[in-house]
């Protein structure tokens, strides 16, 4: 097999301080070489495979630390082979797979059964995080030992916190042991609202959960985290308050990360004002402060990673009642875009976006970073800040078409996606609308 | 008066005050058609309105029926106890459902906020919002202030007080949207538990006491406790609640003599309102409620088209 050649493009890893116009040349899998343009034209050999990717941006490839697969158990909403087609497709390499399945992935059997399917899908590769307590229940532990060994990445409980403070603390000091990061969303779930607490609730008459439900939860899981020294990764911080905690623990030397989602980077709970199911989300988005808050916490360095936190649904899912209607959004294709927004309005520049997808994913989850290095695999995420692209039914890869930004035209997108050196996602030209 | 139509009533918040007042002046126009002999006239017929109702009501399905009937409409009841999910039918399903009995008006009463926008995205009928869970009562809201327009003339900077559950209750959110854009000077009170945030935002002056928010006004409206909302965690129990934020004849006398009091109903008594001032000379509970009819006549023929309100002006 010939070398694949990504060339005319703005090589940018800030993990090795590079950001230079130039090409990679990749071979059996991994980078052979880093060329910048000072360098001069590569010269052909036969069996090169060339790309040219003009305007566009080469990148470490990106990855996604929150994604609900749905397969086993609920492939009628997304399975394993669209899950990981719709991640490249958004330009992620890698994908995590939350342990939301039925069954519960709590047990190594269920692990090598996504993973044998993850291989056979031509796409992203799929990271699978575990269970941390046996079939969710909060409870037992979940045998975390085997569940590493089987390739897990790390453990969470999903979409809730870890009901008890004391197994909380069994889990942080369990799954040090294995080096192996705990990743928590961090919302007290007695307050289990459909709406940020504050004027749009009373406006839109809903049911509502206030920042303190967060800031409740965070502080309890920050003063364990203090108390085991384990990694610990607060996932889905949505509040400005829930940020400043995290900052105050990170800048006590506390080991945590956190991560927020594209959505709560750039909607706020005013997007529930025609009680639209597809802004049905949690936690809840929040008010514009928040908003604001999140948006400065980018480019600051107190945000580690931004996430899709996936979750298709089949329409008939959406198709209740606010309150009935199933939670979440289809994510991975429209999180690259977003955050190129977030580009365009100045909260961050390219670098910091490579940072927040690609560098802060892999340094959270403890993984040995992967850049524009050679010798380096070869996963590689190319995006095209001028590409634009309307989001539609027909358009979106996942089987999940919910989303509150469908027929939304956006400035730009990830147009490549390689994994292993292997090509395995090329925008199409017709999704281009001039 | 120019032609003046409706194309749905979803909620109150956004009307602007021209519309309030024409929705108000027409039900005056039928107000006066239900103290003839023949209370029926042809406006509505060969109308059908469909009242889709999924969750209890009998007064304000009751009122809906009496202004269809007046108004000559043809007339289907569609209950449900239910939501959609329990029923095993989505809400998109039941819409379409809906959509092919081809009515022209639908009624809706639905336990979940926002539903009648819903069903206004996804059926060509005309919605009429007969309250949807915590959101919006918006008819309920226009009775009110068309019973206070005829008892006090005017709701520009009358002081009217809201007493009760405030957060729950789609009455107090419809009230409240209403009477700021009328004008009034609006006082929400209740226990801290049932006040929502925000509410300076809106307009509206909230008190956690009954009596700052009664003392001179013109209007004191007591909100229904809900019994089921007891012995949780919003208040101890009802003897406390009356204690605290009943309506009593000596509270009464904090607000203006010739203050009116006002219920949506149904009334606890002895529990937000004493009996002697349910009973009391200055109570127009019966009067909202005869008021009922003559608004959703009203609103009912606007979203029909309006077309005899311009005729009857030529």
């Amino acid at each position: 097999m010939g070398r694949l050649i990504l060339e005319q493009g703005r090589l940018i890893d800030p993990a090795h301080q590079l950001d230079t116009p130039g090409a990679v040349i990749i071979e059996e899998g991994r980078i052979r070489a880093v060329v910048p343009a000072t360098d001069g034209p590569i010269s052909a050999e036969p069996g090169d495979e060339r790309v040219d990717v003009r305007g566009a941006w080469i990148a470490p490839g990106f990855v996604d630390m929150r994604a609900s697969l749905r397969e086993p158990g609920y492939e009628h909403k997304e399975d394993i082979h669209s899950g990981l087609q719709a991640g490249a497709a958004g330009g992620y390499t890698s994908v995590c797979a939350l342990p939301d399945t039925d069954p519960v992935m709590d047990r190594p059997s269920v692990v090598v059964q996504v993973l044998e399917r993850a291989a056979n899908a031509r796409g992203a590769r799929l990271l699978p995080i575990a269970a941390a307590t046996r079939g969710l229940g909060d409870e037992h532990l979940a045998p975390i030992g085997e569940l590493a060994d089987a390739g897990c990445v790390a453990v969470t409980q999903g979409e809730k916190p870890i009901g008890s403070p004391r197994l909380m603390r069994r889990i942080l000091e369990y799954c040090g042991g294995f080096e192996l990061p705990v990743l928590t969303s961090a919302v007290d779930p007695t307050f289990p609202g459909l709406c940020d607490e504050g004027i749009w609730s009373t406006r839109l008459g809903l049911p509502s959960t206030p920042a303190a439900a967060e800031t409740m939860a965070l502080a309890r899981d920050i003063a364990l985290a203090e108390l085991t020294g384990q990694r610990l990764h607060l996932s889905r911080i949505s509040t400005k308050a829930g940020l400043e905690l995290v900052a105050r623990a990170k800048d006590q030397g506390i080991p945590v990360t956190c991560d927020v989602t594209a959505h709560h980077v750039t909607l706020t709970t005013a997007a529930l004002v025609d009680y639209d199911p597809n802004t049905r989300v949690w936690p809840p988005l929040r008010s514009e402060a928040d908003l604001e808050a999140l948006r400065a916490g980018l480019g600051s360095g107190v945000i580690d990673a931004v996430v899709s936190d996936h979750q298709p649904h089949h329409l008939e899912d959406k198709a209740h009642e606010f309150p009935v209607a199933a939670s979440g959004v289809s994510a991975l294709e429209t999180v690259v875009p977003l955050m190129l927004e977030r580009v365009a309005s100045g909260d961050l520049d390219p670098a910091g976006l490579i940072r927040l997808l690609a560098v802060g994913p892999m340094a959270s989850l403890g993984l040995e970073p992967q850049g524009l290095m050679e010798g380096h695999i070869a996963d590689l995420t190319v995006v095209d800040p001028s590409r634009t692209w309307t989001v539609t039914r027909d358009t979106l890869v996942s089987q999940g078409k919910n989303t509150p930004f469908l027929d939304r035209t956006f400035a730009g997108r990830a147009t490549f996606t390689v994994v292993a050196g292997e090509l395995v996602y090329r925008a199409s030209e017709k999704q281009e609308l001039s | 008066m120019t032609a003046f139509s409706l194309p749905h009533l979803i909620g109150i918040e956004g009307m602007d005050r021209d519309t309030i007042t024409k929705i108000l002046d027409l039900a005056d126009h039928f107000k006066e058609v239900n103290q003839r002999a023949v209370k029926k006239v042809p406006a509505l017929r060969g109308v059908l309105v469909v009242n889709f109702f999924v969750e209890n009501s009998t007064r304000t399905r009751s009122s809906f029926e009496i202004a269809e009937k007046r108004l000559s409409a043809d007339t289907l009841n569609f209950s449900a106890s239910s939501s959609s999910l329990a029923k095993g039918e989505t809400l998109r399903d039941t819409a379409r459902n809906l959509q092919a009995m081809s009515p022209d008006i639908l009624v809706v009463r639905h336990g979940a906020a926002g539903v009648p926008g819903f069903l206004s995205r996804h059926i060509s009928a005309a919605i009429v919002n007969a309250g949807d869970g915590w959101h919006e009562h918006p008819t309920q809201a226009l009775l009110d202030m068309h019973t206070m327009r005829e008892n006090l003339g005017s709701l520009e900077g009358k002081k009217v007080a809201i007493v009760g559950d405030i957060t729950h209750s789609r009455v107090a959110r419809s009230n409240i949207f209403g009477l700021v854009t009328m004008g009034a000077d609006l006082h929400l009170a209740g226990p801290a538990t049932m006040m929502p945030p925000g509410l300076d935002e809106l307009g509206v002056k909230a008190h956690h006491r009954i009596e700052p928010a009664i003392e001179d006004a013109d209007v004191v409206m007591m909100l229904r406790i809900q019994k089921e909302r007891m012995g949780n965690d919003l208040f101890p129990n009802d003897r406390e609640y009356f204690k605290y934020f009943g309506l009593t004849e000596e509270r009464l006398k904090l607000a203006k003599p010739n203050a009116i009091v006002m219920h949506p109903g149904p009334m606890n008594r002895g529990v937000e309102i004493a009996p002697e001032v349910a009973d009391g000379d200055q109570n127009v509970i019966l009067e909202q409620v005869g008021n009922g009819v003559a608004v959703r006549m009203a609103v009912l023929y606007l979203v029909a088209g309006g077309g005899l309100l311009s005729q009857k002006e030529e």
